[in-house]
């Protein structure tokens, strides 16, 4: 090995362990006992591992409601969100139509909007149709982000799939409804996929909408849920701990899953707008 | 491209038949945008011009742009937007240099590139609440990591969390943990498009290898780096569940952000009415940086 190239890898593995440091950091403090959490000075490694701080966590407080109802609001929104824009990305990709660029416009200018102007406008619909604290209000807030982004990000797909495929199924005797279901959808399925966790992990992740629409325990879901657990006097690191690892698994799951199409997505909307 | 199919419509009915096709397609979008989007954007821009509380039994009150004018007399207003750019000048430009030279080191291939590239990216999809919390964690003075460090040093322990400065500070260092794997990834990508003949060719002219980089490939980026540092730039602007769970806007007012701000002012003081117009006034800074920003990169592209 050359000098430089193992001072690179150095490097490299360096700034990885500065990286995943936090959630190792979780990780080994989620399975320490109770009493080695706060000794001073800090020891590093769990004389005797336990999990008892899951044990507690799932026994003692809220947290598969929370996880239950993170699951339900995301499952929707996704499911929401792909059925509005599937359609929507057909029209944007095929048909030419007036109005069509300032439309295309409205859906990238409105996912530069900041959430908290629309978080207290939502609040008050939602408090006249009496949905707060359900988790129907959480999914219809989710969706003003998921609908457009979803809309922007299938018809990049939509565009690269040729048109000559479309034209012979028509020609065959397909409805328009007939050529998305049959060519359209499969040909498209990877971008589609790549979208689908994208809005999953957003939804699970958001934090604002959850924040403000419930203050109810059943309807919050876990970004929030794991907020509670930091009490005006005592924080509960053993619980916060181990559901942030719990929380956060799925997420580094799912990404590891797709990182793929994600990251050629991501670039390639953020290259070509 | 023109899509002839569209207007030539074989199973007859012609113009109207499109109409159906596009109420069929667009419909769902546009009742959707319509009303979860739009319709609340009307709605708060009304709200803005009232004396409006959350809970109270007296009417909201029409008062034009006194709520607008009050945001601009308002001294933690100002000192919200002071800390939001603070704040903006100095994550981003340090996210760019990182990712940045980290997407240099990643272009040539080694032993486990792919492996080490992935999991390098794994803070910017996890949880931002998630992040904020563990930092908080990490900076717990007595049982902390970052505490533990003065504890080596022989030194007495400091709250960074109780003092201004050291908040700020490690709001600003959270951030940048988190998010410049987008800084990487998107220079990565734009950096593996470009032809290898280019730097080759450089090369055997005898520059050297900084001076590839500042006269190649710099300027080959640039449009790259403009898009990434304006999508971040956004993000940057509505930055609020980290540092809500990380300080609550605190010690003081030394983290309130913008979102915070306004957040505090709808849900803790009730004023809805002068929390939107500020909120719209956040909104008019990310449109025209957008606007800008946009018709930048487009006529880049054009031309």
């Amino acid at each position: 090995m050359k000098k430089s190239e193992f001072f690179k890898y150095f490097f490299v593995f360096l700034w990885l362990t500065f990286i995943l440091a936090p959630y190792i950091w979780i990780f080994i403090t989620s399975i320490k006992s109770y009493d080695e959490l706060y000794t001073f000075p800090l020891k590093y490694l769990p004389s005797k591992p336990t999990f008892e701080g899951y044990k507690l966590l799932i026994e003692t407080t809220p947290f598969l409601t929370y996880m239950k109802n993170s699951i339900i609001v995301a499952i929707f929104t996704v499911t929401i969100a792909l059925f509005v824009a599937i359609l929507a990305s057909y029209s944007f990709s095929r048909f030419n139509f007036k109005g069509k660029t300032p439309l295309s416009f409205v859906f990238l200018v409105t996912q530069m909007f900041p959430a908290i102007l629309l978080a207290i406008p939502l609040f008050l619909l939602m408090r006249n149709l009496k949905i707060l604290n359900t988790p129907f209000s959480l999914i219809l807030a989710h969706s003003t982000f998921a609908v457009p982004f979803t809309t922007w990000m299938i018809t990049g797909f939509l565009k690269s799939i040729p048109r000559e495929l479309d034209e012979a199924a028509q020609i065959d005797g397909c409805t328009k409804l007939g050529v998305l279901r049959h060519i359209i959808i499969p040909l498209a399925s990877p971008g589609i996929i790549a979208a689908t966790i994208y809005i999953f992990i957003y939804s699970w992740n958001e934090f604002l909408y959850a924040l403000t629409f419930t203050s109810d325990i059943k309807a919050r879901t876990i970004p929030v849920g794991l907020h509670t657990f930091m009490g005006e006097y005592i924080i509960r690191w053993d619980l916060l701990t181990a559901g942030g690892i719990i929380t956060g698994l799925p997420v580094i799951i799912f990404f590891m899953f797709i990182q793929r199409y994600l990251i050629k997505g991501l670039t390639k909307g953020a290259i070509t707008g | 491209m023109q899509n002839k199919l569209d207007f030539t419509d074989r199973s007859g009915g012609g113009i109207s038949r499109h109409l159906f096709d596009n109420v069929i397609f667009l419909g769902p979008t546009l009742i959707f945008l319509f009303a979860i989007l739009i319709y609340p954007l009307i709605y708060s821009l009304y709200v803005s011009f009232h004396d409006w509380k959350l809970v109270s039994t007296v009417p909201p009150k029409l008062i034009g742009f006194t709520n607008y004018i009050n945001a601009l007399k308002d001294p933690l207003f100002w000192n919200a937007l002071r800390i939001q750019v603070t704040f903006i000048l100095i994550a981003i430009p340090l996210e760019l240099i990182i990712g940045l030279l980290v997407a240099l080191l990643f272009q040539v291939e080694f032993f486990g590139n792919r492996i080490m590239r992935t999991l390098l990216l794994i803070p910017f999809f996890v949880l931002p609440s998630l992040s904020g919390l563990m930092w908080r964690f990490m900076l717990q003075p007595r049982y902390g990591l970052i505490g533990n460090i003065y504890y080596l040093l022989n030194m007495e322990p400091v709250d960074w969390l109780s003092n201004p400065r050291l908040t700020f500070l490690a709001v600003i260092l959270q951030d940048i943990w988190r998010t410049w794997p987008f800084m990487f990834i998107t220079l990565y990508a734009a950096l593996s498009n470009f032809p290898k003949e280019l730097k080759e060719s450089a090369e055997i002219d005898g520059a050297n290898k900084i001076q590839v980089f500042l006269k190649i490939i710099l300027p080959l980026l640039t449009p790259a780096i403009v898009v990434a540092c304006f999508l971040r730039l956004i993000d940057a602007l509505r930055i609020f569940s980290e540092v809500y769970v990380m300080t609550e806007g605190g010690p003081g007012h030394a983290t309130t952000f913008l979102s915070i701000y306004i957040y505090k002012n709808a849900f803790r003081f009730f004023n809805i009415g002068y929390a939107n117009s500020m909120g719209y006034m956040l909104t008019i800074i990310a449109l025209l940086i957008s606007f800008y920003a946009l018709s930048k990169i487009y006529k880049e592209e054009l031309s």
